[in-house]
């Protein structure tokens, strides 16, 4: 039964039930036929109809007087023959696309029962057509014919379903409502075991087919404008639209509807198309076609008038024209209601237009197009580009045909390689779903088997890294015309300036751009930018630790790119690959050589950059391989000075790196491998460096310890340890160091235990954080029998490190109150949220879970116990 | 194609007024519309359990179609 109830007599009911049920019989036994019987079938149907081309077209003149018999037989062989040509080798039944390189498989399932109906100006081609269509795609169709062609719809249907049903299609499979009524459409529409409407009709059908509440396939009303432009093969054109106006006496709805000619070729291309059998209307003649044929109060055609030849017409209203008239020409003034022959005009009256230039024919088309025709068809004849370039971007159309008939050229396959169709989506403009011409896949619901693919990795890292002891001696090979070494007093002061400068080319010019040894503002990078264009800089160096670095790197592509808005490359993304901004290209060659002074940051070959916005109060990463420098140098003798709270805090900082990239979600076996050596190196000489600046061998691998730490997480990023460091850092003014340490065994501990929200990473096939941090305790000898044990450990032994460094055990021991804290606690959260660095961990962190953390580390390391959450005891590594 | 004999005996075994009827369908590759509709005939006459067995995933899809799957017994 239908979901709404109908005023139809019980019988028709009955009826009409009756003719859903075989539908639905015939396409739940359908779905279980292979490709091979499809084809099969499909080629039968098709045989049959080209067969009947003919028989069908008689019997759809006689029934509804419309058109021409050539014509219509014609539509009939295309409707069969091109359709057939474009479905026969396509897939319809299972596997219907592969795209292995995208792990994607495209999959067929059947729609059903589809509701169908047909119109009284192309009745039988379009029945051919959809009955190969749902055969093609294992559906039943039940047909709703336009009352005025359901005899020649209803012999076209049991045409094509004794053939089928002949070669193996269900019975039933078409169907046909005899004598069809509006109501019986709407019950229809409303009918539950109906699964799609199919309204190839009038306004009015489509529009209840929409109403209906079922997924709906409609057409949309036509008004073709054709743009016959001076740099057009006119000969060729006047032919082509001939041919296409006339064709089963204008009856397609895609034909010409008003010819917008230009003012140069006007005159010619009329006279061509009146030696071609074309009467040219006077203006007279025109005003009385347009009383007689349109209606002026709807504005819309009059019924005596559609499908009927030229002479016809003419002699209907009145006008003496040669016997032999092909079309009948109307002048145009303009589009809208006072000129009644710019709408629509299904037969053989083309108006015309004339253009004083290319801008008035694109408005003109514009107006038409508005004019009744949106998201329908639109043709251009020209051999200018440019102009069929505009002509395209201005019309609102499904089909744009460019240099060929309108009508046959939208059916599609003959004047072009557009899908073959008898129903034309308009779009939204026409009130439809698709603009496409409908087609096989129309009536298929398409499955996407989409399998798992891993996104693509990489390890990026600068040109050239020298280390050890003198490595600064391979400045030497860099040339340069114009040097500027970014650095800050304190180093310049040294001597470490000198080291470099003795280091560089001789003769090399060079200017020292002393910075504050502070985290870079926006302020002291654009002094820097200007410094740089002043030398007219080839070649920046930067000496310094990871603020003096990062500036530099920002100077870089400043420099090379005045364009660059920090604020905007700052932006937030979710993955590098697929950010919303791209960094600029720069346009001025310069090498950035960076030689680090301390030993945690890394920045030396990172593609980071730390900016802080002064106005927010908070810091900004950017980040982007172009930021990466050139060369970096890690030679030990620039950081034998280093003061022990800074050996701690940059030490600390390295440590945060390497187990943050282990852990991240873009982990991969290049980044563990670094950052594994790069905690053992760590937790080996750190406290040596230390206790014992001294000691050379332990600075020196501390040195190489982060930079070796920063390879990881240069590719690995690092995870939400940095984005509360970040946020922390920032608003209390805390060293970069000292805040990732002051977090670092929480966090730990919060990987460790089960996630409350997974991260989604296409590349981890399980959580392994717990099993990852187990064996780094293991790499540093830390014992433990299971993976808690040894997570447990870990904890354990960063918390002794930390003791050890001197680092305060807590937030509240930098003297920072509850209360202070407590105020700052909203902004560090949002902050922390909006940081970057977060969405590499493993875990993802909600947004109350980054204020534990936080509280966490206000309260003191004790309180990071692993145990008090459920460690995982499995090893997914 | 169409063998709706089985079918046919199974009806008569309703008639008789069995209440128990197990229908092997492991041989039955396919379904076309005259069993289609059979099996909602027998499925609405019959007052006992009517179990399907052996029934393949393709014919187990149309009788799901034809909403029918819960009228059977799938065994």
């Amino acid at each position: 039964m239908p979901d709404k109830v109908s005023s139809l007599p019980g019988e028709r009911i009955a009826y009409l039930d009756g003719l859903v049920r075989q539908g639905t019989t015939a396409a739940a036994v359908f779905t279980q036929f292979t490709q091979e019987d499809v084809d099969r079938i499909v080629k039968a149907v098709v045989l049959a109809g080209l067969e009947q081309a003919q028989y069908l077209a008689r019997l759809a003149i006689e029934e509804t007087r419309l058109g021409v018999l050539e014509d219509k037989a014609l539509k009939n062989m295309v409707a069969t023959e091109f359709v057939y040509d474009y479905v026969r080798n396509r897939r319809s039944v299972g596997v219907i696309r592969e795209f292995p390189e995208r792990g994607l498989v495209e999959m067929a399932e059947p729609i059903g029962l589809i509701f169908s109906i047909t119109p009284v100006t192309n009745p039988t081609s379009t029945v051919l057509f959809k009955c190969i269509m749902a055969l093609k795609t294992r559906n039943a169709l039940l047909f709703g014919p336009h009352p005025k062609a359901w005899r020649c719809c209803r012999e076209a249907i049991r045409i094509m379903h004794e053939a089928a049903v002949r070669h193996g299609a269900p019975e039933g499979v078409f169907t046909c409502v005899e004598a069809p009524t509006i109501p019986d459409n709407v019950y229809l529409m409303h009918h539950k075991d109906v699964r799609l409407i199919d309204a190839t009709g009038g306004p009015g059908a489509v529009k209840a087919a929409y109403s209906s509440g079922k997924p709906s396939l409609g057409v949309g009303a036509g008004n073709t404008p054709v743009y016959l432009e001076k740099t057009a093969q006119l000969d060729m054109a006047v032919v082509d639209i001939l041919t296409s106006k006339t064709f089963d006496n204008g009856t397609i709805c895609a034909s010409e509807q008003t010819l917008v000619i230009d003012d140069e070729i006007y005159d010619a291309v009329l006279e061509k198309f009146a030696d071609l059998g074309a009467h040219i209307c006077t203006e007279r003649e025109t005003a009385v076609l347009g009383q007689m044929v349109i209606d002026p109060g709807t504005r819309a055609m009059r019924p005596m008038a559609i499908g009927q030849k030229a002479t016809d017409i003419a002699s209907v209203c009145g006008l003496k024209v040669a016997p032999d008239t092909k079309l009948l020409i109307t002048p145009l003034r303009g589009v809208g209601r006072e000129h009644p022959l710019s709408v629509e005009k299904l037969f053989p009256v083309l108006s015309v237009y004339r253009a004083k230039s290319v801008e008035e024919a694109l408005r003109v088309c514009v107006d038409l197009n508005h004019s009744g025709g949106l998201g329908h068809t639109a043709v251009i004849f020209s051999r200018n580009e440019e102009i069929i370039g505009q002509f395209s971007e201005a019309m609102n159309a499904g089909r744009i045909i460019v240099n060929s008939p309108g009508s046959i050229g939208a059916l599609g396959g003959v004047y072009n390689d557009m899908v073959p169709t008898f129903s034309f989506g308009c779009g939204t403009g026409g009130g439809n779903s698709t603009t496409d011409n409908v087609n096989m896949y129309h009536y298929l619901n398409i499955k996407r088997v989409a399998r798992r693919t891993q996104a693509h990795m990489w390890f990026r890292i600068p040109n050239q890294i020298y280390f050890n002891r003198n490595a600064v001696e391979n400045l030497r090979q860099f040339s340069s015309r114009s040097t500027v070494i970014v650095t800050n007093p304190q180093l310049e002061q040294m001597g470490l300036v000198d080291l470099v400068r003795r280091a560089l080319p001789p003769q090399t010019p060079v200017r020292v751009l002393a910075i504050p040894d502070a985290e870079p503002e926006v302020q002291v990078v654009l002094q820097g930018v200007e410094a740089l264009n002043l030398q007219q800089a080839d070649q920046i160096v930067a000496l310094g630790g990871g603020s003096v670095i990062d500036a530099a790197k920002i100077m870089k592509l400043k420099y090379a790119s005045p364009e660059a808005d920090l604020e905007e490359l700052a932006a937030p993304f979710l993955d590098i690959r697929k950010r919303a901004i791209q960094y600029p290209v720069g346009s001025v060659p310069v090498r950035l050589i960076a030689i680090s002074t301390t030993s945690g940051t890394g920045s030396e070959v990172t593609p980071f950059a730390v900016l802080i916005d002064k106005e927010r109060g908070r810091k900004v990463t950017l980040a982007d391989y172009s930021l990466t420098p050139d060369v970096a140098i890690v030679d030990p003798q620039f950081v034998m000075s280093m003061p022990r709270g800074l050996t701690a805090d940059t030490g600390i900082d390295c440590l945060t790196h390497a187990l943050e990239a282990g852990v991240s979600i873009h982990a991969s076996p290049f980044t563990d491998s670094n950052a594994m050596q790069a905690i053992q190196m760590t937790f080996q000489y750190l406290p040596e460096a230390y206790e014992d600046p001294r000691n050379e061998e332990a600075r020196s691998m501390m040195h190489n310890a982060a930079c070796i730490a920063a390879l990881a997480f240069s590719n690995a990023s690092v995870g939400v340890n940095h984005a509360l460091a970040h946020a922390f850092g920032a608003k209390f003014r805390i060293s970069h160091g000292k805040a990732n340490a002051l977090m670092l065994p929480h966090v730990l501990a919060y990987n460790a235990a089960v996630p409350s929200k997974f991260m989604p990473s296409p590349n981890q096939r399980a959580y392994v954080a717990h099993s990852k941090y187990a064996m780094m305790a293991d790499l540093i000898g830390l014992g433990g029998a299971t993976v808690a044990e040894k997570v447990e450990r870990l904890v354990a032994a960063t918390e002794a490190l930390l003791d050890r460094l001197g680092i305060p055990r807590s937030i509240a021991e930098l003297g920072i109150s509850e209360e202070e804290f407590e105020q700052a606690m909203p902004e560090m959260v949002k902050n922390a949220y909006d940081d970057p660095s977060w969405r590499s961990n493993p875990r993802m962190p909600l947004v109350n879970e980054l204020a534990e953390l936080l509280w966490s580390a206000y309260r003191g390391r004790r309180t990071a116990r692993v145990s008090g959450d459920t460690v995982w005891e499995e090893a997914n590594v | 194609m169409t063998n709706i004999t089985w079918i046919e005996e199974a009806e008569e075994r309703v008639k008789a007024g069995g209440t128990e009827i197990v229908l092997d369908l492991s041989s039955v590759p396919r379904i076309d519309a005259p069993m289609a509709q059979a099996m909602e005939g027998l499925a609405g006459r019959a007052s006992g359990t009517i179990a399907l067995k052996g029934v393949n995933v393709p014919v187990y899809k149309a009788l799901k179609l034809l909403k029918l799957t819960e009228r059977f017994l799938f065994i």
